[in-house]
């Protein structure tokens, strides 16, 4: 007789065999599925994946009814990424189990990899609220982007069980992840890979964090082919290639998930981000209502909705958006008032009432650090401002929680680029005749210089200057030499300034040299009003005898403008002007500008008044001949003069980004008609043209041409720089 | 295992009391009705026999072993303990030793617990029981050379024996012999009988 160890780890007592068959004691015996779940687990761990999987499914011919074997065979589908067979495996074994199965748990935490969130939050708010269906809904909710609700449901665990460190962890990754808290430089939460693909995959996750897209791409390449079924490659290789722009191919990969996983989350969510990506906005909202008709309540989808139908130019419709997740009770609170100030500064925004967009948005990223959008529009702001040092700075702060984010990239490192010295060269024409003779002349400048940013926001430039200056149809040619001054920028978010001198000497000694310059300050009184008060000397040389007597004129002027509605735009001026020669004149002009159509192709209707009051008019002196020798007062003197134009303005921007500071693209033209109080009816053309080129070169080029019985005129600029 | 063992050794006992002295004495007679019973699952009556043996004749080494082994059956193993502390160490035996391996088993030395079944196996080579909890043993304490020895020791004397089998493929996979155990764990899934 011999006595056997009641094997049980740890609990070994001498027992007697009693009619075993085995050597082992039962207590250590092990049962056949038991032994093919070990050998499963052993063929895992040599990688033998298919060799695993062919021995469950051997194991469940053998038993189908086996809830055991089929969970892991799910189990090991879904961690090759085969989420298909995965999930329908999943739900064979689960059918019937109670909901609080810890099956579910496990099938919830593979769904919340899949991307598949609603079906993970579905099945865990169904399940009892216990903290590891918690931690795991918080995770879930966390990955959908809904990160106000994963921290509140880790903040609820936290009160409960103060000690939970495991959730204090999730709880910071959320709010690492919302942008709350700062990124940890290099910080990876992988885990170590399950499979030689889940390998690939980490790798390019690493490659893409460090702003190596095509890297990451190449590296998911070869599981095209040797992995095709590897659901999470599948879903970032879609999201890299949206990200780097290639959209028919990310398209294509969300159509293959679409046919293998109907009703993905991240898949959908992929396919609404990147056909906004695309400006393809109609069919993106589209995207976006199928996501909400699944889930109406699901607060990332409202919110992207209300984003993208307001870069969509489609106001109303984003204000709406925006208010149904604010309105919404069941809504988190703070994630209620971040949707209320966000709808407010995009409507201030929209309106062109950007001091106040920007007092919004310091609003919304104290509440909200993380919020990204929050951080570009106040990026955006901040430039229309004039600000471009703080623009920077927002977009500083956007990479920090993005360092993917594309158009922050272009727009910092433009911003970049846009605070180095640049090289300038222009060339200036003006053509005029008319009014008797005291419009002849034909006028050329040629500026060669450059420019030193201060702080971003501040220029100082300095030019050398060349003039040919050429009276009654060009006789006789006057050549000027001289340099020109010029400063200016944003001191503040309402207060801007600007001044400029030039000296111009001719090289014909009767022509006495000339000094010209001025300044201004800006305003803005809380986008109500901008205020602008200058005062410039100019010179007027219109023609031959007021380039002999070198008439200049000082320039009181105040302008206001205002912008109550996106669509409406009022300008008016008062300029009072005192000539050399002592005259006086009254120069006031309003615009009323109606916005037609909204960018990138604005149409402007534009209606102008212009109302003129010199107290001198001009007194020719002739001859005895008859001979004009001299005009006294040698400019257009209008006397309670009127004159009203109606005009329409077309931009088409061309730019491949739309927000400021991305590189410019676009055209313009206007024609222009009217008539004034001497029934001298006017019509004009004028178009220009802008364009960013390689980063570092701007050219710009403008002409203009106005016929009318009276005056005829034609001008033309261009110019070109290079920043080093 | 018979029923009719017990029966036996109570119709012996039963007798001797009854009938003319025989060459089965009431000390031999009582041992085996022990035995008996033991082998029947009897534990309780079983000790109690042999307790009256030992109360006939406190010296009788052979029965305080066995009833030490009862003992630690009927966990009670401070008693057994006890019991095999009276016996001078040369006398053990091999089922000695075993018994006290068992008791440091239930005590958690695993060392001693070694030491006394190798001491065991010395004495009895061929106990392949003893030789399987020595392998055990051995795994827990992650010898794994060691155990992976026995086992195979064992499985060339027991080669039909699945359970064993599987206990061996499990220590393989411990032992981190993955491609061994996987050969082992499959010899034991043969295609299951309809």
């Amino acid at each position: 007789m011999t006595g056997r160890l009641l094997a049980a780890f740890g609990c070994l007592i001498l027992a007697p065999a009693f009619g075993s068959e085995s050597l082992v004691p039962r207590a250590a015996w092990i049962d056949r599925d038991t032994a093919r779940l070990a050998l499963v687990d052993t063929l895992r761990a040599a990688g033998e994946m298919t060799a695993a999987e062919n021995e469950l499914r051997a194991g469940l011919r053998e038993k189908p009814a086996d809830t055991r074997l089929r969970l892991r065979l799910a189990d090991l589908l879904a961690s090759r990424g085969h989420a298909a067979g995965s999930r329908a495996e999943f739900d064979r074994a689960l059918a019937g189990l109670p909901s609080a199965d810890p099956a579910w748990l496990a099938y919830a935490a593979r769904l919340d990899e899949w991307g598949e969130y609603r079906r993970a939050e579905q099945i865990l708010r169904a399940a009892p609220s216990d903290r590891a269906h918690l931690r795991l809904l918080a995770a879930t909710l966390a990955g959908a982007q809904q990160f106000e609700e994963a921290a509140a449901i880790q903040r609820q665990i936290l009160l409960d069980h103060p000690g939970d460190t495991a959730t204090r962890r999730d709880l910071e990754t959320t709010l690492r992840q919302a942008g709350e808290l700062p990124r940890l430089p290099n910080a990876s939460s992988q885990a170590a890979p399950q499979n030689p693909s889940e390998a690939r995959l980490q790798r390019a996750n690493t490659l893409a964090a460090a702003g190596d897209l095509p890297g990451a791409l190449a590296e998911l390449e070869p599981l095209r082919r040797n992995d095709p079924e590897f659901l999470p490659a599948v879903l970032r290789r879609a999201e890299l290639l949206a990200a780097t722009r290639q959209f028919p191919a990310a398209f294509a990969e969300l159509d293959a998930i679409d046919a293998t996983m109907p009703g993905n989350t991240k898949a959908a969510f992929t396919r609404a981000r990147a056909l906004s990506w695309n400006r393809d906005y109609a069919a993106s909202l589209a995207a976006y209502d199928a996501i909400l008709a699944e889930n109406p309540s699901d607060p990332t989808a409202r919110l992207e909705k209300a984003r993208v139908a307001a870069w969509a130019k489609r106001q109303s419709l984003s204000q709406r958006a925006y208010r149904a997740l604010w309105d919404d009770p069941q809504a988190n609170p703070r994630r209620r008032e971040a949707a209320r100030l966000e709808a407010r500064a995009k409507q201030q925004a929209w309106d062109r009432h950007f001091l106040r967009a920007t007092r919004t948005l310091r609003e919304l990223t104290t509440l909200q650090a993380g919020n990204q959008e929050a951080w570009f529009d106040f990026a955006q702001s901040q430039a229309a401002l004039g600000l471009t040092d703080r623009s920077a700075q927002a977009y500083d702060s956007l990479l920090t929680l993005d360092p993917l984010h594309r158009m922050a990239g272009v727009g910092r490192a433009q911003a970049a680029i846009n605070a180095r010295p640049a090289a300038i060269g222009s060339y200036w024409y003006w053509d005029e005749k008319g009014t008797g003779r005291l419009s002849d002349i034909t006028r050329q400048r040629i500026r060669a210089g450059g420019e030193i940013p201060v702080d971003s926001r501040f220029y100082v430039r300095a030019f050398s200057e060349s003039w040919i200056e050429q009276p009654d149809d060009g006789v006789e040619s006057f050549f000027a030499q001289g340099f020109a001054l010029e400063a200016g920028g944003a001191i503040n978010e309402w207060l801007s300034a600007s001044a400029h001198y030039a000296f111009k000497a001719y090289t014909d000694p009767a022509l006495a040299p000339t000094n010209t310059g001025g300044a201004d300050v800006s305003v803005n009184l809380d986008d109500y009003a901008t205020l602008t008060l200058g005062y410039a000397r100019e010179d007027e040389i219109h023609n031959r005898f007021s380039l002999f007597q070198g008439t200049q004129a000082d320039n009181f002027a105040l302008e206001a403008r205002s912008v109550p509605l996106r669509q409406l735009e009022l300008t008016t001026k008062f300029v009072l002007r005192r000539y050399t020669d002592a005259n006086w004149q009254q120069d006031v002009k309003a615009d009323i500008g109606i916005l037609l159509l909204d960018h990138p192709h604005s149409l402007k209707l534009v209606f102008t008044g212009q109302y003129l009051n010199t107290e001198h008019q001009s007194i020719f002196l002739t001859d005895a001949a008859g001979q004009t020798t001299d005009v006294i007062h040698p400019y257009w003197t209008p006397r309670t003069y009127f004159r009203g134009l109606i005009g329409l303005e077309w931009r088409q921007d061309l730019a491949r980004d739309f927000f400021a500071g991305a590189p410019r693209h676009y055209y313009g033209l206007v024609v222009r008609g009217g008539t004034d109080t001497t029934r001298n009816n006017s019509i004009s053309f004028a178009a220009e043209y802008l364009i960013d080129l390689a980063e570092r070169w701007t050219f710009q080029a403008q002409i203009g041409v106005e016929r009318s019985p009276q005056w005829n005129g034609a001008s033309a600029f261009s110019s070109l720089s290079y920043r080093f | 295992m018979t029923p009719l063992r017990p029966l036996l050794g109570f119709l012996l006992l039963a007798g001797h009391a009854l009938a003319a002295p025989s060459a089965i004495d009431d000390a031999t007679a009582r041992r085996e009705l022990a035995r008996a019973l033991r082998d029947d699952g009897q534990i309780a009556s079983a000790i109690a026999e042999y307790r009256k043996l030992l109360a006939t004749d406190p010296q009788d080494t052979a029965t305080t072993i066995e009833l030490a082994e009862v003992l630690l059956w009927n966990k009670e193993p401070a008693e057994s303990a006890r019991l095999l502390a009276t016996v001078p160490p040369a006398k053990l035996g091999a089922t000695g030793q075993r018994v006290l391996g068992a008791i440091a088993l239930d005590q958690g030395k695993f060392a001693a617990a070694e030491d006394h079944f190798a001491k065991a196996l010395a004495l009895a080579p061929e106990d392949d029981h003893t030789r399987f909890d020595y392998a055990q043993v051995l795994t827990w304490q992650k010898k794994f050379p060691a155990a992976l020895a026995e086992y195979q020791r064992l499985l060339e004397r027991h080669p039909n024996d699945i359970q064993l089998r599987r206990n061996y493929a499990q220590v393989l996979g411990w032992a981190g012999q993955r491609n061994a155990a996987i050969e082992q764990w499959r010899l034991t899934l043969t295609p299951a009988k309809p």
